[in-house]
Formats: C-alpha cells, structure tokens, sequence
C-alpha cells in the first residue's frame, strides 16, 4: 500500500511491518506496552505531515472532532 | 411534522427502516439534529438486528441524505478479523483506495486509538461528470479504536470537506460474535449527505449501488486478506507440523463467495 506521497512509501511499509507484528504477538495477547516501533513511526509520520502540506491537504480538518459534540450540528463547510 | 414529533414516533432503540420515504419538511437546524440523532440511536446497532435497508429523509434545501445499514457474520474470530483490518489495502477489490497514512497512534488504557487519512480516486459516470468532474482523488479521515479485552474495533470514516459536494460518513463495528465466540459481527452504517447538487435519479442510483457494491467488495476484501493470513499460519504450521508430527488445516476461503455459517 502506499503512502499518500511516493516518496513516505518506503518509510511507510518499515512501520506497517513493525506495527503489524507488535499488534498480533503483543497487543492482542494482551500486552499493553508501548510498541517498540515508535523510531519507525516517528520518520515515517514525519514525512506524512509534510506531504500534507505540499499537497494542501486542510490539516485542521482532519483533527477536528466533529461527531459527538457541538460541530455535529454545524453543515459541512460551514464555520 | 417537526422533528419532536419524528423522536416519539422512533423510540430511540429502534429506527424502521422501511423502503418508504420520509418528507420531513424542517429547518436548516432540524436536518442537522435529525443526523445527530440518528447518529445517536445508531449506538444501539449492536442490540436490534436490522436487514439491509435505506432510509431517504428529503428537506426543503438542497440537502439529501441517505442512510444505509448493514449487518454481516465473518466465520473467524475476533482477533483474526482486527488483523486482517489493519491489512485490508491494498486488495483486489478495492482498487480505488490509493493510499493510506497513519497520523497519530496511542495505547490508552488498554485501547488503541488511531487516526488515519485515506487517499481514495473516485471516478463519476458519464451523466454526473459535467457536475462533479471525470474524476479526483478525495480525502477521509479515520478514527479507530481496538479493545481486545473486550473484543470491539470501531472504525469511523468521514471524508473531508476537499471534496466538499459530498459528504460520506461512516461506522463500522467487529465485534466478537454475542452467540458464538468464534465469529465476528460485523454491523455498518453508512451516511451519505450531498450538498448543492441537483440530484437527478441516476446519481442517487449510483451512490447507493456504489455503497453497496463497496461493502459488498469490502466484506470479500477482508475475506481475502484472511485467507492470506491463514495461509500464512498454515505454511509456517506446516513447516513446524513436519518437525513435530501434528497436522492442522485450517479452511480456505474463496474470495468470490461468502462463507454461509
């Protein structure tokens, strides 16, 4: 799969290897630490963000909570 | 009638989903309460079973909105299904999703929380290009939570306003299965709101049937990404089985039919 810029692609499939493992052999089974795989996802979200700003992708909007609070009951679009 | 009287006529654990039309007429703040709560009485999902269904709800703006439900059985469990979801994409059905980036993730009290954006490209039909264009790669954005202690992974998508004609939101629940712990629930629901656009027939046609061809191909999807994952474990099993003389096959899952079970 790839990462919304080309060049986040590689960094990308390092993390989701790292992620993957720890999900099925330590999260699922019950182990609640932290993942090691936080250098991985560090670089790799790193690139993501920047990406997201060349591209003009509205930030803001993706962090935004809309459902379950007040914004749920604004339009889309509107402010 | 008003939206009071629309909250007494629907008891807020169930919702009739019936093939009829709802002519609401209401205010621009109505619509939006009306989509909060259903929102809100969606909660109940997982205790009310409901059959595939649409509900159309007309306003007297430029606003429609399409509500559709859907609850479907996986034949594996739990554990295997929330595998299987971080590695969905890319896959043979879902050719559209373009690419997918994790932004933030986090362990808090036992739950994974995480957000995502998921870069689709989706291309309009002849009739609805001169409105929206041939074709464009829109936006959504992903919050998940995996509880394995009690055995929910919600996932909620929402695309954003960069494709701002229309708006998509939607839920999805695996759950371990109330009655058989070795399968997994999964219940979706799916809201599409389309702002400012003439709606003609055809284009309504076409979202629903797009919704329910993607569900359709998202369920085969994850039936896919399954029977690789079980092959997987069977090759590494058969690597070990040869050293220690214990046989298992687990079933393989064609990817053109569901299981019945």
């Amino acid at each position: 799969m790839n990462s919304v810029k080309e060049a986040c692609s590689q960094l990308k499939q390092n993390y989701d290897a790292c992620f993957n493992t720890w999900f099925t052999e330590k999260f699922l089974r019950g182990d609640h630490s932290t993942d090691s795989c936080g250098p991985f996802f560090k670089v790799y979200r790193e690139c993501v963000r920047k990406a997201i700003q060349e591209q003009n992708i509205d930030l803001k909007e993706i962090e935004k909570e809309i459902m379950g609070t007040e914004e749920e009951l604004k339009p889309p679009g509107s402010k | 009638m008003g939206i009071s009287k629309m909250l007494f006529l629907f008891p807020s654990t169930e919702i009739p989903l019936a093939q009829q039309s709802v002519r609401v007429k209401r205010s621009a703040k109505d619509q939006y309460y009306l989509r909060g709560w259903i929102r809100h009485s969606s909660r109940e999902f997982g205790k009310v079973k409901y059959p595939d269904n649409f509900v159309d709800i007309y306003t007297n703006f430029d606003l429609k909105m399409k509500i559709w439900t859907s609850e479907h059985i996986f034949c594996h469990p739990w554990e295997t299904v929330a595998q299987a979801s971080w590695r969905k994409y890319p896959n043979p059905m879902n050719p559209n999703v373009v690419a997918i980036d994790v932004l933030e993730r986090d362990v808090k009290n036992g739950i994974l929380h995480s957000r995502r954006l998921l870069s689709s490209k989706w291309v309009f039909p002849g009739w609805a290009r001169k409105i929206l264009g041939s074709e464009r790669i829109c936006y959504a954005k992903e919050n998940s939570t995996v509880d394995p202690t009690n055995r929910i992974m919600t996932l909620f998508t929402q695309n954003l306003t960069f494709c701002h004609l229309m708006s998509i939101d939607e839920r999805l629940s695996y759950t371990a299965h109330p009655e058989d712990p070795s399968k997994t629930l999964l219940t979706q629901e799916a809201v599409v709101t389309v702002r400012g656009v003439p709606l003609s027939s055809y284009l309504e046609g076409f979202l629903t049937n797009t919704i329910s061809l993607n569900a359709n191909k998202g369920r085969q999807a994850m039936e896919w990404v399954i029977g690789k994952l079980n092959a997987e474990v069977h090759d590494l099993t058969t690597t070990a089985a040869k050293n220690l003389h214990v046989l298992t096959s687990p079933p393989t899952v064609q990817a053109s039919s569901l299981p019945e079970c």
